[in-house]
């Protein structure tokens, strides 16, 4: 080896704290939490609800719910993957369960069954979308109309399910079901126990763990981590079936805290919404990026917008313009970013 | 034989067997099909998502997307409708207000897509619950009544009994087809779509092209709107809630890839077909309409698996 470069070997260099505030303060995350607080002073001025324990405890199950859903969605995400059909996916998987509580199958088994089912449809995409090459898009349109459209035939030719408006729904849960996650523990719902476990394992799940972390890897340059041995399908497919589990889990624990579940739990938008807010996070379609504590950040932005429109006099219609504006605000400062620092770097190797 | 092979490796083709054999089916096995009324509310059923397939097509073509154009129809819908209403505009002007009012948001969208090179499914996401509250902020949460009864005439007055909307749906797809098909300008998307790095060295504007392209869909979705408040007389707050993935279904299903590069209006026609003859089959057999979703998902998929598997791929993936 030519050893007359001039090139110094870093030892880990330690980052001193200033640069670690300063990172911290140009981050996505530090920007989230100042919309977030900006959002939270305006609805609390407009609102005297708004901290009430009524109102928290709402936004919190919400929140719980959503971020699970997520979570599983970031992974995705991070893969290069998409998926929008989590919406009508949850109506579904409640379907099944309410069938399977209705009938009086024991309970740990109706979850067991519940789980494999969500895992199993993610499987089914998984594999339309890496081994039959179906575009995710189109999987997953199709999948959100397929998981509508059973929610209502299942519900409505069940015997166990009752119907409101043509509607079908299920109630009368075993209490066992309704313990798993209706109690409280010093104030706090138990279903926001299972929200943060699932938060905190995600967290170090892809800071840490080298099977979680090659999604990145995956997402930034497909070709490259295939050829770097990476099984890039089973990877993908993996990712589907974690979503699935994922909204199984989220609607296990919904159905069991609002001792009910509809047809049009989860609407044909709740897919989209949530995608948005994983956008806002931090994750970009193409992959490669995204980061946990950015989707709790943007879920709860999202929680909180439709907070304010409901217990304001605000018409409804708000939630979707400021949801629309922050979210194409959150990818052009992506976008001008990328430009101007594609711009700066062009110059900066024209000066060397 | 070879003429038989040449039809065969089509996309159209396959398609357009698919759907004679289930017209076919439909009409020998249920009388109610060939009834003028039932095949009248066949061909009405399709007419507004035909108005907007054509310019669909051709985005799609070129590589782009748009989940907007439902509520940009529905938002138009409502515009015409106040203008009519509350400002007692003539027809004439309003119609024409609203187009542009259309265009402008086209050109918004496809500025930011095609200019700032933003990717178009989060800018048409975000455009559609953006473009969706303004809709409710401009009536206040209620549909618009009261138009001035002469305003039906704009689609529902007769040629040769046949009522304008489904003329002009008709006319706007013939002539985007045989735009892609014959008109350099519009062939030029199939190269943005299959090649843009290709394209662009080629001297082809695609930026240009592209914010056109977005200009036309959303003209034609206003046109659309436009139309739909003629027909029902209101300007409707669900108007368009729907339409944007029925016609996106409908441009896969008659070949377009979402990468760009392949399709057709008369693809996409024949998807429209398709879609409202299941839609027609459900109603006639009596079957439960829950299983439209269901269908038209498992269509949707699997179109794609015969298009990416069964159909020859001329360009290898990498």
């Amino acid at each position: 080896m030519n050893n007359s470069n001039n090139v110094k070997i870093q030892k880990n260099k330690k980052i001193p704290a200033k640069d670690i505030l300063r990172n911290f303060f140009l981050s996505r995350q530090f920007l989230l939490i100042v919309v977030i607080a900006i959002m939270i002073a305006i609805t609390s001025s407009q609102s005297e609800a708004f901290f009430t324990m009524a109102n928290i405890s709402g936004i919190l199950f919400y929140f719980s719910v959503y971020s699970i859903m997520a979570m599983g969605l970031l992974v995705l995400f991070i893969s290069g993957g998409f998926d929008m059909s989590i919406g009508t996916h949850l109506s579904f998987i409640g379907v099944i369960l309410g069938i399977l509580l209705g009938n009086k199958v024991p309970v740990l088994a109706a979850i067991l069954i519940t789980l494999m089912v969500g895992i199993f449809n993610g499987l089914i995409m998984g594999m339309l979308v890496t081994k039959l090459k179906v575009n995710a898009f189109v999987t997953t349109l199709g999948a959100l109309f397929i998981f509508r459209g059973l929610a209502f035939i299942i519900g409505v030719n069940s015997k166990v399910a009752l119907s409101s408006s043509s509607v079908p729904y299920f109630k009368d849960f075993p209490a066992s079901f309704l313990n798993l996650a209706g109690g409280k523990f010093y104030g706090f719902e138990y279903i926001n126990f299972y929200a943060f476990a699932i938060a905190l394992l995600f967290f170090f799940l892809m800071k840490k763990n080298t099977f979680f972390r090659q999604n990145y890897f995956l997402g930034g340059n497909p070709r490259a981590a295939r050829l770097a041995g990476i099984k890039t399908n089973f990877l993908i497919v993996f990712n589907f079936m974690l979503v699935g589990l994922m909204v199984a889990v989220a609607t296990i624990l919904r159905a069991s805290r609002i001792e009910s579940h509809t047809s049009v739990a989860g609407s044909l938008t709740l897919g989209l919404t949530i995608v948005t807010s994983v956008i806002i996070g931090g994750a970009s379609l193409k992959g490669g990026s995204g980061s946990v504590t950015g989707t709790l950040l943007g879920v709860l932005l999202l929680v909180l917008i439709v907070n304010f429109v409901n217990i304001t006099s605000a018409p409804s219609v708000y939630s979707n313009i400021i949801l629309g504006s922050i979210l194409f605000a959150s990818i052009f400062i992506d976008q001008v970013i990328k430009i101007w620092g594609s711009k700066l770097f062009k110059k900066y190797l024209k000066k060397a | 034989m070879k003429f038989l092979k040449k039809a065969f490796a089509i996309r159209e083709t396959g398609l357009f067997i698919i759907v004679f054999i289930f017209a076919l089916t439909l009409f020998f096995t249920n009388p109610a099909f060939s009834s003028s009324i039932n095949i009248f509310g066949v061909l009405t059923g399709i007419t507004i998502n035909l108005i907007i397939a054509g310019a669909m097509t051709v985005l799609f073509v070129s590589g782009g997307f748009d989940m907007s154009v439902g509520v940009t129809m529905g938002y138009c819908g409502m515009v015409v409708a106040l203008l009519l209403v509350k400002h007692n505009m003539p027809i004439p002007l309003a119609i024409l207000i609203t187009i542009l009012v259309g265009m402008t948001i086209g050109a918004v969208i496809g500025f930011f897509i095609a200019y700032i090179e933003m990717n178009p499914f989060v800018v048409t996401l975000a455009a559609w619950f953006i473009i969706e509250s303004f809709k409710y902020i401009i009536n206040g949460g209620s549909n618009i009544t009261g138009i001035p009864s002469n305003f039906y005439t704009v689609s529902f007055s007769k040629v040769l009994n046949v009522p304008t909307i489904i003329i002009f749906a008709f006319i706007s797809a013939i002539t985007f087809d045989l735009l892609l098909r014959k008109n350099t300008f519009f062939r030029k998307y199939y190269a943005i779509g299959g090649n843009e790095k290709a394209a662009i060295v080629a001297g082809i504007p695609i930026k240009k092209k592209k914010l056109i392209s977005y200009v036309l869909v959303s003209a034609m979705a206003s046109i659309a709107g436009i139309f739909y408040t003629s027909r029902f007389m209101a300007g409707y707050n669900e108007a368009g809630a729907e339409n944007a993935f029925q016609i996106i279904t409908a441009v896969i299903i008659g070949g377009a890839s979402l990468k760009g590069g392949r399709g057709s209006v008369t693809g996409t026609f024949l998807g429209l077909i398709f879609m409202a003859l299941v839609y027609n089959a459900l109603v006639l057999y009596g079957l439960d309409i829950l299983w439209n979703r269901v269908a038209i998902g498992l269509l949707l998929i699997l179109a794609i698996l015969i298009d990416e598997n069964l159909v020859q791929r001329r360009n290898p993936v990498g």
